[in-house]
């Protein structure tokens, strides 16, 4: 299960004094993906394996030269396809194996959803299980649009749905005596989820939002609900619940008690559209229910052009993958 | 909370709907598509929303039984469900099994589902009926499968003593035992997937058509609770949510012909991912099975499509508003519009009245009416004035021959009627509501999905991925056709597009896209040489009201060669300015069934 354990300032996080054998993240076109290891003092770690989607090379080929200079001679670099989840796994398997590391400290902000969750089941794989994994996140503070303004009311993260699939190692099971029942954490991205909703057709769906309290700032708040309004406008019948941006437990209870009051009769589909924090929830309830699926809905297109900067501060989890 | 939603028309996944409202609701579309009801193998294409669930719900025997007044076992055939859904039978750990044993581990995973399903479908419909056949059922449990699940080399156990079990229980233990046989081997495909190990040993059970899904289905039918002598229906629905593996081992099902006891009824989202068989041979058709494109069918001239979306609109505003009206006053034109282009269409009669030539003043009329209706409408821009899209006879052509296109803006249009007027029957939704929502339906559709608004400037290569790609085509597809409505030519009524040579693989992946995605219909014409036949592109008339085009008229259309085409990929402006020389020519009508006998079919 994963666990909060602190909530730190990029500064305060620099003067931590704990040591890892491996550090993992991400170069991608935001520059959030930067923060967490230009606040790592190198004596923190032995190795870094710095991992980037091919198809966006170009586009984030600034920030992967900068991680590579940053982490200097500890650093190494691998490559996979975002809609390749084997590849991704077997890439970061291999990385891993190679390091023979007792603990790792993983930067899951700028990774997508779909890789957190394949890196949180390699680690609870026969061969990775001794390792003792931290994760960390580095939250947006705000988002722009493509001219760099701050006009949040035309913000789109991406365009088009490429594909619809289970996670890898998160099929769930099935059973032909029960019906469909869908949920989805309800974010920025309305159209993927528009598209995911009508793809299952489900017979019973959930749609979670996070109300003020629970999102991160007030403004994501805002696009949040406009976008979760128009959505139940338009897929018709469903059931309404919230959820929580910030807190783990809170998300966990909300979807065990719909899994709880469905589980005998339904088959179980839940796919994470909203911050990874609540797709670290997800996780956690998915190793509770292991009949339950996930599912994600892989993007055509990002907007490289208008993504978030990140807010001065670093969550940090412990993962127990035993 | 609870979000209910109540109104006449809203769009219900039919499998959820009781036989009572799939026969209230249900208009009659086999004269349309008589292939799906007969004997063959069958693949029914079409876009979402198109009614290929609803015609497979029908034919299920609860529907069949109640409109017939008949028997299950007096039924001309018995149909089970098999639906696809995006991700219970294809899943990604099945991905490891790429280079091993794919095939074999795939067509036991689909046998299994395929028999669990039927055997679920059977006892959804019949419930404790089955105890009526208890003795014939324990038959054919002992006699049949468990014969054949024990040959399969299932090792959880199956309990040959059924003695004590009715009809609806042993149906029950047999779909638990199925099911067991398809987790046990999904569990290998997991442990393979995360393990990596191909060298881990599957033991469990395996199953195929010929010794698993065949001796079942016949068994089964022996039981006298279904028709004899007639096939058993398999309707697999949304075919295309299989994986490339499973794909190819249902047409290898299809290739046996095995329909004097078994037809596959097999539908997709034009997403059909091969028609070759595990053997990579190919299915034909009409040898191997009888296919069908609803759009195909629907877009062409000669179809009933008005008059189906007509009952459908009836029998809803009867059940639900208690409404025997038409369709067209429920959805009324904007008169005074209709009024304007009357106006136009007269005065252009007389203007072209030739007494040696009959039929030219109503063709000039019927060409050009409204079409100049529209241009002077964008001369007057200023006024305020836009093109209204309100009447039932313009909704049914801008949903382009999917049923879903006309059902979900009526279904918005019908919500907003009712919040602007709180606590008041709705007895018609009003011209403006009609044109406001239709309009809004229209840009949704390109938009919703690739609103990736790229300009001629400043474009990287690099970012220049597919879906612009595919936004630029249709963009710029909808720009050429009201261009050219707006012009002088002779023939302005333009959405089709013919090639006179073959696409190379960008254009035709995005082609095909669009197909998909339901921006463009394909058809093909003959050649301007009589030698042979070209490849044709309608534009959906969902994007009219987006594009201001007309609805109502597709006539012409425009011949250009691929590479003209392909500009369109990268850049609107250019792919205008390339044809702005033949706007101004005249663009030929699109001949008649009559002119052209090679023709398919006509907008």
């Amino acid at each position: 299960m994963i666990k909060h354990r602190e909530t730190k300032t990029l500064n305060e996080f620099r003067s931590c004094d704990r040591h890892y054998d491996l550090f993992i993240c991400s170069a991608s076109f935001e520059d959030r993906c930067l923060a967490v290891a230009s606040s790592i003092d190198l004596r923190m770690i032995e190795t870094a394996v710095v991992c980037r989607y091919s198809g966006y090379a170009e586009l984030s080929e600034d920030n992967n030269t900068k991680l590579l200079e940053t982490l200097a001679e500890k650093a190494k670099g691998i490559s996979f396809d975002k809609d390749a989840p084997l590849s991704i796994y077997d890439t970061l398997y291999d990385a891993i194996s190679e390091c023979q590391p007792k603990s790792v400290i993983i930067d899951i902000s700028t990774f997508t959803r779909e890789t957190i969750l394949i890196i949180l089941m390699l680690f609870k794989q026969e061969a990775f299980k001794d390792i003792e994994v931290t994760l960390c996140y580095v939250p947006a503070d705000r988002y722009s649009d493509c001219n760099g303004e701050n006009n949040t009311n035309d913000i789109w993260l991406s365009k088009g749905v490429n594909a619809i699939r289970t996670i890898l190692g998160y099929a769930g099971s099935y059973t032909s005596l029960k019906k469909t029942l869908l949920i989805v954490l309800v974010g920025f991205e309305k159209e993927r989820a528009e598209f995911l909703i009508n793809s299952f057709e489900a017979d019973k769906l959930y749609l979670g939002c996070v109300p003020p309290k629970e999102s991160h700032n007030e403004e994501l708040s805002r696009i949040n609900k406009a976008n979760f309004d128009r959505l139940v406008s338009l897929v018709g019948e469903c059931n309404v619940f919230e959820f929580s941006c910030r807190y783990l437990q809170q998300t966990h209870d909300s979807l065990r008690e719909i899994i709880e009051a469905n589980k005998e009769d339904y088959n179980i589909i839940i796919s994470p559209m909203n911050n990874k924090l609540s797709t670290l929830a997800v996780a956690n309830v998915a190793f509770e229910y292991p009949d339950v699926q996930v599912c994600y809905a892989s993007t055509n297109q990002y907007n490289t052009e208008a993504y978030s900067s990140p807010a001065d501060k670093v969550i940090l989890f412990d993962f127990n993958n035993r | 909370m609870e979000i209910k939603s109540n109104n006449p028309f809203e769009i219900k996944t039919p499998e959820t709907n009781s036989a009572e409202d799939i026969l209230e609701l249900f208009v009659d579309v086999f004269p349309d598509f008589w292939q799906v009801k007969e004997t063959g193998h069958t693949f029914l294409n079409g876009p979402r929303g198109s009614g290929k669930s609803m015609m497979f719900r029908y034919m299920m025997p609860d529907c069949q039984m109640l409109k017939t007044g008949s028997k299950a076992c007096d039924l001309d055939y018995f149909a089970v469900y098999v639906g696809i859904k995006q991700t219970n039978i294809n899943n990604t750990d099945l991905e490891r099994l790429s280079n091993h044993a794919t095939l074999i581990i795939n067509e036991h995973l689909l046998s299994t589902f395929v028999i669990a399903n039927v055997l679920g479908s059977i006892r959804q419909t019949f419930n404790d009926d089955l105890n009526d056949y208890t003795e014939e059922i324990r038959r054919f449990y002992r006699d049949t499968f468990v014969e054949v699940v024990v040959q399969s080399g299932y090792e959880g156990g199956i309990e040959k003593d059924c003695d004590g079990c009715e009809g609806n229980n042993l149906f029950l233990r047999m779909i638990n035992v199925v099911e067991s046989m398809e987790k046990e081997c999904k569990k290998y495909c997991n442990r393979l997937a995360l393990n990596r190990d191909l060298a881990t040993p599957y033991t469990g059970a395996l199953t195929d058509f010929v010794d698993f899904v065949s001796p079942i289905i016949t068994g089964l039918k022996q039981i006298s609770l279904f028709p004899q002598g007639k096939p058993f229906y398999i309707l697999i629905d949304d075919a295309g949510y299989l994986n490339l593996a499973q794909t190819k081992v249902l047409n290898t099902w299809v290739s046996y012909r095995s329909t004097k006891d078994i037809c596959l009824k097999i539908s997709a989202q034009l997403d059909y991912k091969t028609h070759l068989t595990a053997n990579d041979k190919r299915i034909e058709a009409p040898h191997d099975y009888s296919e069908i494109n609803i759009s195909t069918v629907y877009s062409s001239k000669t179809s009933d499509y008005n008059d189906r979306i007509k009952e459908i609109v009836r029998k809803r505003l009867e059940k639900y508003l208690n409404l025997k009206i038409e369709p067209e006053m429920f959805f009324p034109q904007d008169e005074e519009q209709e009024a304007a282009i009357n106006a136009i269409a007269k005065k252009l009669a007389e203007d072209n009245y030739d007494p040696e030539r009959p039929y030219a003043s109503g063709d000039a009329a019927r060409r050009y009416a409204r079409p100049d209706f529209i241009k002077d409408l964008q001369k007057n821009h200023k006024s305020g004035a836009t093109y209204s899209y309100a009447g039932f006879d313009q909704l049914v052509a801008i949903s382009s021959g999917i049923i879903r296109y006309f059902l979900a803006p009526a279904q918005e249009m019908f919500s907003v009627m009712v919040a602007k007027n709180p606590n008041t029957e709705i007895r018609e939704i009003t011209p403006g509501v009609q044109d406001e929502v239709i309009k809004r339906y229209s840009d949704n559709f390109l938009q919703g999905q690739f609103d990736v608004i790229r300009k001629d400037q400043g474009v990287k290569n690099f970012t220049l991925e597919k879906a612009d790609k595919l936004y630029n085509l249709v963009d710029s597809l909808g720009e050429l056709f009201h261009v050219i409505l707006v012009s002088n030519a002779s023939e302005r009524r333009v959405f089709s597009v013919a090639l006179t040579d073959s696409p190379d693989e960008e254009l035709y992946e995005i082609l095909d896209k669009c197909e998909h995605y339901g921006y463009i219909h394909k058809r093909t014409i003959g050649n301007k040489e009589g030698t042979g036949r070209n490849r044709m592109y309608v534009l959906s008339r969902v994007l009219s009201p987006h594009f201001k085009l007309d609805p109502m008229s597709f006539a012409g259309y425009k011949f250009m060669d691929s590479a003209t085409l392909k500009i369109a990929l990268t850049s609107k402006k250019k792919f205008l300015q390339a044809m702005s020389k033949g706007i101004a020519q005249d663009t030929p009508a699109q001949p008649t069934l009559f002119d052209n006998p090679d023709f398919e079919s006509n907008d």
